[in-house]
């Protein structure tokens, strides 16, 4: 099995520890291939290989945790990193809620079938695709007159954790993706755009959408202009409205909470949406490509609902967290082998509602496609966002008017209570890892001419 | 670390395969952060980071790849995989290696290459906690110490084989301040080249005061209004917006793709005249310097823009090859993981002729964006967006109210021909800047500067 010399790794290094007199101790082991292509002019660009191990231990004595991590594997390099946790931890606070407590009964071994067949697509095959996308876009209209991002990757990746009582897990997990890029010019007027494909086998890649996607957005957007200053109801697309959540996500952490920075912190059990919107944490969801087996303190994963109907049912919690609001964990410890213990969700999946799709595009909507500057522009303890976005003037279903050059400001906290209307089909973003069916927001603030 | 002879054998495998150029990048980091929350050391994180990428060129085209384990086999395993698609039966004679040493490092008293100093690290960060928490409206301290010793190996087929330790030290701090429910935050991040002895420059009680001040000012300002208005931004970390706006765009990372809206412009004026602008790896001791940069070459400091004119590129040695341009010392990366790309090291406006008082005084309504946020730009277009931390109105030539949520929206282009003002107060900044050969270290800089005109993103 080829998770025994990464297992037999782990445990070599918690008996280190138990002979260096730590207490307790959870060992984090990520190993990784990957290859990607670029395109450039009709052939590979730059291309890239690589190999990768890390192996990180996180060492608890007299309630105080010492981190420390390796890349080199060799027994040296264990035995110092062994060493450095525990002189670390001297110095740490004491933290009476972090704890390596997880003992399961058995083993968890997530290796789905797909992952134990070998790929069978050839370099050639990858290349020939890479160079295809490129090719492929710059086909499409004289306008587009470069495409700087074309490629081709995949990748697969190893997580094993083991603690001092016994507990092991492994996961093995492989994906593809392709993208291309559109540059589009003509007169004064420049425009580009990105689009990607996401995939568990190379046969799975949609090339077609890619470019079609690229090419189409990035021409209309050479006539995109500024439109009123004013309010608008507003529809993102599925990656726009990930990219928005993403970053207020940390407001459902405990550790937010916990730390009194989570906006929510007093808002458990309370209305904080309407109540049509509904969102879950689903680690299993079959259809996502963040899907985990187990969590980092190597609890298994399950679904989680965060907010039901629009009440706060729960935040993400890890076995400190839970400790500390004594409650159970929910199975969200995060936390990488150079890492300290965290808290995040894995693939978040937003009920369908019941509108149809002409009843969501009902009179004047702006969509937004593009948002820029999100980590500068973006507040994530306020909630306030003021933002660029390239977008389209909706009308009854029908699309009109490109729109750029304009600011969206608003406030995400109060935008989960201006929602007028719920989807009633489930969308995946194009990294598959998170799940929304369209929804309309009310009036919101729009700066252009 | 690697030996040369291996080396040697790695580039030779490289060049009998038809590579054109071979070069190889051995890096080992030992790091260290300790971070303060809640008043408390909330963890303690160490560790070594060690990898060996190695990169061949056919043509103008670059493969790379990278891997933890420095023997042969693997090293040549990983060469063999990269060059697949590109070998040739061409082969090419490295030449032997020429040691190179370099001289005039700067002296490094606390680095980690010495005894932690962790009781005295400690200190420092509880001694801003302390002063900062006097404040009853502040909710959250967060603190960072981190430090990192890294030593590299540069070898390649033209001979070169060279080694080099760096120090760098970063002392990030956060103020939470709330009054009801709203939050706001303050930040700032001194860091350099150096090692903890940078930390006995800051005086606890006045990054406190400041932080502080900061962090209350946002947290009772009224929306910011929004629209197209003039703009006085300040020195400093004010300079973010030369190196989102126009740095990014003198890479020849984006030039070589003729990605960048500067690609045609070398001789042309692209700001206006009163603009002249920099980028300096040689500064001592700045979070942006280097004494040779990541393919070995050594740093300089590199004319981007004078009196308005494009005066050079950011060039590596791939971006050389592809544009013709003369290489400046310019290739970094975030580590062995990435190949390395032309990017940014000190980049700052240079000091100009105009007062202060003087630009707030032009205006008749505007904004003072006094302290700066992060941004990013579109390489192929070269539009902006920055987040302005502080900011105020400015009416009838005098700063008023304090206001919130503003965003700097706009193109690089039209930005730097709008510069109207250029003011005497140089002053640096420390950042991290992400790009496509990962997160570096970076200065940004400029004096305060008048645009006529930017689209202010805030609540219509």
């Amino acid at each position: 099995m080829e998770w025994n010399s990464g297992k037999e790794l782990c445990f070599q290094i918690i008996d280190l520890a138990k002979k260096a007199g730590i207490q307790e101790c959870d060992v984090i082991l990520q190993r990784g291939q990957s290859l990607s292509l670029q395109a450039t002019k009709g052939a590979i660009d730059k291309s890239k290989v690589t190999s990768t191990q890390v192996v990180g231990i996180r060492v608890i004595q007299d309630q105080k945790t010492g981190i420390s991590a390796s890349e080199s594997l060799e027994l040296d390099s264990l035995k110092m990193m062994v060493e450095q946790a525990k002189a670390t931890s001297r110095y740490s606070g004491v933290d009476a809620y972090q704890s390596i407590i997880q003992k399961n009964t058995a083993d968890i071994i997530q290796v789905p079938d797909r992952v134990k067949q070998k790929d069978p697509t050839s370099l050639q095959q990858k290349i020939d695709l890479a160079i295809r996308l490129e090719q492929d876009v710059l086909a499409v209209d004289k306008r587009i007159h470069n495409s700087p991002y074309s490629g081709y990757s995949d990748g697969e990746g190893e997580s094993f954790y083991a603690n001092h009582l016994g507990t092991f897990c492994y996961q093995k997990d492989r994906s593809f993706s392709a993208y291309t890029s559109a540059l589009a010019g003509a007169e004064q007027a420049q425009a580009m755009y990105t689009s990607s494909s996401i995939g568990r086998s190379f046969a799975e890649l949609d090339l077609g959408s890619c470019v079609q996607e690229a090419s189409s957005v990035a021409l209309r957007l050479l006539d995109a202009k500024p439109i009123p200053t004013g309010r608008y109801d507003v529809i993102f697309s599925t990656d726009e409205w990930e990219s928005i959540l993403s970053a207020h996500l940390g407001a459902f952490s405990a550790k937010a909470v916990k730390e009194g920075t989570s906006y929510y912190r007093e808002k458990l059990m309370k209305s904080i949406a309407v109540s049509g919107l509904t969102i879950r944490d689903r680690p299993q969801y079959a259809d996502g490509f963040s899907y985990s087996a187990f969590d980092d303190e190597g609890m298994p994963c399950q679904d989680l609902t965060v907010i039901d109907k629009g009440v706060l049912q729960s935040f993400f919690h890890n076995s400190a967290t839970a400790r500390f609001f004594k409650q159970k964990s929910t199975g969200h410890a995060s936390r990488g082998a150079k890492g300290s213990l965290g808290v995040s969700p894995t693939q978040l999946v937003i009920d369908k509602g019941n509108a149809s799709k002409s009843e969501l595009y009902k009179g004047d909507v702006l969509k937004v496609i593009s948002l820029k500057g999100l980590h500068s522009g973006t507040n994530a303890i306020s909630g306030h966002f003021s933002l660029a976005i390239e977008g389209v003037m909706v009308k009854d279903g029908v699309e009109g008017q490109m729109v750029k050059d304009v600011t969206l400001s608003a406030n995400f906290y109060d935008i989960l209570n201006v929602i007028q209307a719920i989807g009633s089909t489930l969308e995946a973003s194009s990294g598959r890892g998170f799940f929304s069916p369209e929804i309309r927001f009310s009036g919101m603030s729009v700066a252009g001419t | 670390m690697l030996d040369s002879r291996t080396a040697q054998d790695v580039i030779s495998a490289g060049c009998d395969l038809g590579a054109s150029f071979v070069d190889i990048f051995v890096e080992r980091s030992v790091y260290e952060a300790i971070t303060l929350r809640d008043s408390e050391v909330k963890d303690i994180k160490t560790g070594t980071d060690f990898g060996i990428g190695i990169r061949a060129i056919f043509g103008h085209k670059s493969v790379y790849g990278y891997t933890n384990i420095a023997e042969k086999e693997e090293l040549l395993r990983i060469l063999r995989l990269i060059c697949e698609m590109d070998k040739t039966g061409k082969s090419q004679s490295p030449r032997n290696f020429n040691h190179q040493k370099i001289a005039g490092q700067i002296k490094i008293e606390q680095g980690l290459n010495k005894p932690s100093l962790y009781e005295e690290k400690i200190a420092f960060l509880r001694s801003v906690d302390e002063a900062v928490r006097k404040n009853s409206k502040v909710t959250q301290f967060d603190a960072l110490s981190m430090q990192k010793w890294q030593t590299i190996q540069v070898f390649d087929s033209e001979g070169l084989a060279m080694e080099d330790e760096r120090h760098a030290i970063r002392i990030p701090m956060t103020v939470i301040t709330a009054d009801g429910s709203n939050q706001a935050r303050a930040f700032t991040g001194p860091g350099g080249t150096r090692g903890w002895e940078l930390a006995k420059t800051i005086r606890p009680e006045e990054v406190a005061d400041t932080l502080v001040r900061r962090a209350l000012t946002v947290l009772n300002a009224d929306p910011c209004p929004a629209g197209k208005m003039p703009v006085v931004i300040d020195n400093g970390f004010g300079g973010v917006i030369f190196h989102e706006a126009c740095g990014h765009l003198l890479e020849t990372t984006s030039v070589e793709k003729k990605a960048s809206v500067f690609h045609d412009k070398m001789g042309e004026m692209i700001a206006s005249s009163v603009v002249s602008a920099v980028d300096d790896g040689t500064i001592p001791g700045q979070w942006g310097s280097l004494m040779v940069d990541d393919e070995g070459m050594p740093t300089q400091k590199t004319q981007l823009i004078k009196d308005g004119r494009l005066n050079s590129f950011l060039v590596d040695r791939l971006g050389s090859m592809k544009t013709g341009y003369e290489r400046t010392g310019s290739a970094r990366r975030q580590s062995y993981k990435y190949a390395p790309a032309s990017r940014m090291r000190n980049t700052y406006i240079d000091a100009g002729h105009d007062d202060m008082q003087d630009m707030i005084a032009s205006v008749s309504f505007g904004l003072y964006a006094k302290v700066m946020g992060g941004g990013s730009v579109t390489p192929g277009t070269g539009d902006f967006n920055f987040a302005v931390e502080e900011a105020y109105i400015i009416k009838d030539g005098k700063i008023g109210k304090a206001v919130r949520g503003a965003t700097l929206i706009g193109s690089g282009p039209q930005v730097l021909k709008s510069i109207s003002m250029v003011g005497k107060n140089l002053e640096l900044s420390p950042g991290m800047c992400g790009s496509v050969s990962g997160s570096i270290n970076v200065t940004v800089g400029q004096p305060s500067i008048k645009v006529d005109e930017i689209l202010v993103g805030g609540e219509a």
